[in-house]
């Protein structure tokens, strides 16, 4: 590092030499060599150089709003000079107390310090502190500051307090919280629960024939035999859907739509797998880029080169750069984020786990491209779909194409589907002040008709302001 | 402010009075300011009107010079930053270039008008005065960095006894570095006399003269210590 400053002690070195020598004079010349020797000197005693830090503290897994703390020892040998050791906290913790920051002074003897803080977690998240970062300067800054970190690996994991729901205990709720609305499935024993009278098939046992119904068609026209129908044993089915989509961004970096989201999604999750209920969780998009082409399948055929070792070659083999250009019309790879429908504990860590990561466009996919990732698992059942979102009067188009999409896969039986819209309201989040609660209340009103036009459609709206109600009222004044 | 910087300012006030002090006094002595001072007086005797209006005594025109100095000095000082300890240098050099003419070989003064320096102060006492002001002129510009530094750490969040161990750690760092540099510049001045008979049988067989070997000795210093720099800030980068 040549500074400005250096540059004057060089040339003011040289300027005495020259003047020495042109004036004849021995004492300009040795003062000359003043500012070179300094600088000699001081070049010559290196700043630190080897600096080893050591955590005290120990991996973590903390609520939302819980607190951590660390110890740093940091210990720093050869050179002089001052050390300044920086253990980098993610945006979204809060120091309470003691410092992160530690300047150290080392002079002939090896120096050694500790410092630490206890910070609140503020944000969900998985978050890892690899190294600790540090910069060692020379005394007189007339050396480069050497910038380094050392290896002290910590991981700390925060996650999303999940909103309980118990028990409701107010009785004038308008309506209580939906369950789905049959446990059927295609494959399973059948239950006594009548289900419905249908044409007899092949392979149906004679004693689910039901001969008071068939003889009552068969008097009216020609018919095949009837039989009766039960429900096959099975659980009732959740279907959670999250959007990631950018405006869902709206409100503080800690508090904002996303994150009020992830706790509701974790409070139904919590709530219908305690009702032995199984839970499904898909994240989408709402303003993904949506496929118009053709669905095809999104992952890579497997490599055949193994299974068909034994066969012998009749063609040349295709370079490896023409194969692996994609045929006109294929759908494009896509961050697809399913958690199949499960039960339990497990299936609760799982979405827990699954929240950790969430952030803003998380998923590739629309809603209704992820309603079609996942038909295969809700063909022919009957499961109630909570859709996690923030209406936007602007922009239904995806909303509406997905709930049809819905029908599609579910309106078997010409039953409607249960379907929630589970609308948090985005901008009454991120208003601050009395001028701009208005204005979210007035962007609320503009939704009113998307509302009553997504009832139409057979769906129920949830509307939820995080910072008015709690969640559990939120989901008792829904209206059908 | 706290105990530290205030004892940093002690530091630098007390460097640069000395400086300025022994640079005045050296001054005074030199045979060129004995040579024009009755010349100065003469001039201001012609308005002596106005000076006696002032009641200003020449008879302590010395000393007047002196508290002058000093007063610039303490100015300087006060104003703290880099600039005001450039023109405090530039103040003592001022008046220490008279003292160092006095034991020139070369008297190109004499060039102008009559003159024979005749010194009075022995030479190293004017060598002494010369490493103190080089010395102050160094430290004062590293104790400015040291304050710099001082509220760069507090406004990254260091604590204060921290940011008082580094400024304490620096300054002795800098007290023993200025002690070990004029250590050695005071060696090499009393060893040139002893390998003076050396060095100009040598340089009496090279054919150029000793200004341009000196010259280009200065240059290969200088731009030797640019180099050795550079490699360094590169080598890092690395």
């Amino acid at each position: 590092m040549l500074t400005r400053g250096m540059q004057e002690l060089i040339l003011s070195s040289f300027a005495f030499m020259v003047m020495g020598m042109f004036l004849g004079n021995l004492i300009l010349i040795v003062l000359g060599l003043f500012p070179t020797i300094f600088l000699a000197i001081g070049l010559l005693i290196g700043q630190p150089g080897e600096v080893e830090v050591r955590r005290g503290g120990e991996d973590l897994k903390v609520w939302v709003d819980g607190q951590v703390g660390d110890t740093l020892t940091v210990t720093v040998r050869r050179g002089v000079g001052l050390v300044t050791i920086a253990d980098r906290l993610p945006k979204s913790f809060r120091l309470d107390e003691g410092t992160n920051f530690k300047v150290l002074w080392k002079g002939a003897r090896d120096a050694e310090a500790s410092f630490s803080y206890k910070a609140t977690c503020a944000k969900r998240g998985h978050h890892e502190l690899n190294d600790v970062p540090w910069e060692s300067r020379h005394p007189l800054e007339i050396a480069q500051t050497r910038l380094g970190a050392s290896p002290a690996p910590r991981v700390y994991i925060v996650q999303p307090r999940p909103l309980f729901v118990r028990r409701i205990r107010e009785r004038k709720a308008l309506t209580r919280i939906p369950m789905p609305m049959e446990a059927r499935i295609r494959f399973g024993v059948p239950t006594t629960d009548f289900l419905e009278i249908r044409d007899y098939t092949s392979g149906d046992s004679y004693r689910m024939i039901n001969w008071k119904a068939t003889a009552r068609l068969l008097s009216a026209s020609p018919r095949p035999l009837q039989v009766n129908e039960y429900e096959r044993e099975g659980k009732k089915l959740v279907w959670i859907f999250l959007d990631s989509a950018s405006h869902m961004a709206l409100g503080t970096t800690v508090k904002n739509t996303l994150e009020y989201a992830v706790q509701a999604a974790l409070g139904l999750t919590n709530f219908y797998l305690s009702r032995e209920c199984r839970v499904g969780l898909c994240i989408y998009d709402y303003d993904a880029y949506e496929w118009e082409g053709a669905f095809q399948r999104a992952e890579p055929p497997r490599d055949l080169e193994h299974a068909l070792a034994s066969v012998e070659r009749m063609d040349e083999p295709i370079k490896a750069a023409e194969a692996e250009v994609e045929p006109s019309g294929s759908r494009p790879q896509l961050r697809r984020r399913l958690t199949l429908p499960d039960i339990g504990r497990r299936q609760q860590f799982k979405i827990m786990r699954e929240m950790l990561n969430v952030q803003i466009r998380y998923s590739d996919e629309s809603l209704k491209e992820a309603i079609h990732s996942c038909r295969r698992h809700i063909f022919g059942t009957r499961p109630l779909f909570i859709i996690i979102t923030m209406i936007d009067a602007a922009k239904t188009d995806g909303l509406v194409s997905g709930i049809r999409e819905l029908h599609k896969y579910s309106g078997r039986l010409r039953q409607q589907p249960s379907i929630i819209v589970f609308n948090i309201l985005g901008y009454s989040v991120a208003a601050q002040g009395g001028k701009e609660e208005m204005a979210a209340d007035l962007l609320e009103f503009h939704n009113r008709p998307i509302y009553a036009a997504l009832r139409r459609l057979g769906a129920s709206v949830v509307t939820w302001n995080p910072r008015a109600q709690s969640f559990a009222r939120a989901l008792l004044h829904q209206r059908g | 402010m706290r105990r530290v910087e205030t004892y940093i300012r002690t530091a630098e006030l007390g460097l640069a009075l000395a400086s300025t002090y022994l640079t005045a006094v050296s001054l005074l002595q030199t045979s060129l300011y004995v040579r024009f001072k009755p010349l100065v007086l003469s001039l201001l005797s012609r308005g002596e009107a106005l000076l006696g209006a002032m009641r200003v005594d020449l008879a302590y025109f010395d000393l007047s010079l002196l508290i002058l100095a000093m007063l610039l000095s303490l100015l300087f000082w006060r104003r703290g930053g880099e600039a005001g300890f450039g023109r405090l240098f530039s103040l003592n050099m001022l008046m220490f270039f008279p003292c160092v003419l006095d034991f020139s070989m070369f008297n190109w003064i004499n060039l102008i008008l009559p003159y024979d320096p005749a010194p009075s102060l022995p030479p190293i006492q004017v060598f002494g005065v010369g490493l103190l002001l080089q010395a102050t002129y160094i430290a004062l510009r590293n104790t400015v960095r040291f304050r710099d530094v001082r509220r760069e750490l507090e406004g990254r969040g260091a604590e204060a006894e921290d940011v008082d161990a580094v400024s304490r750690g620096q300054m002795a760092y800098l007290a023993l570095l200025m002690a070990g540099t004029a250590a050695v510049v005071a060696s090499i001045y009393y060893a040139t006399p002893l390998v003076k008979g050396l060095i100009t049988l040598e340089a009496e067989g090279l054919p150029y003269p000793h200004v341009v070997i000196g010259l280009a000795c200065s240059v290969l210093i200088a731009l030797a210590t640019i180099i050795y720099l550079r490699g360094n800030e590169a080598r890092d980068t690395k």
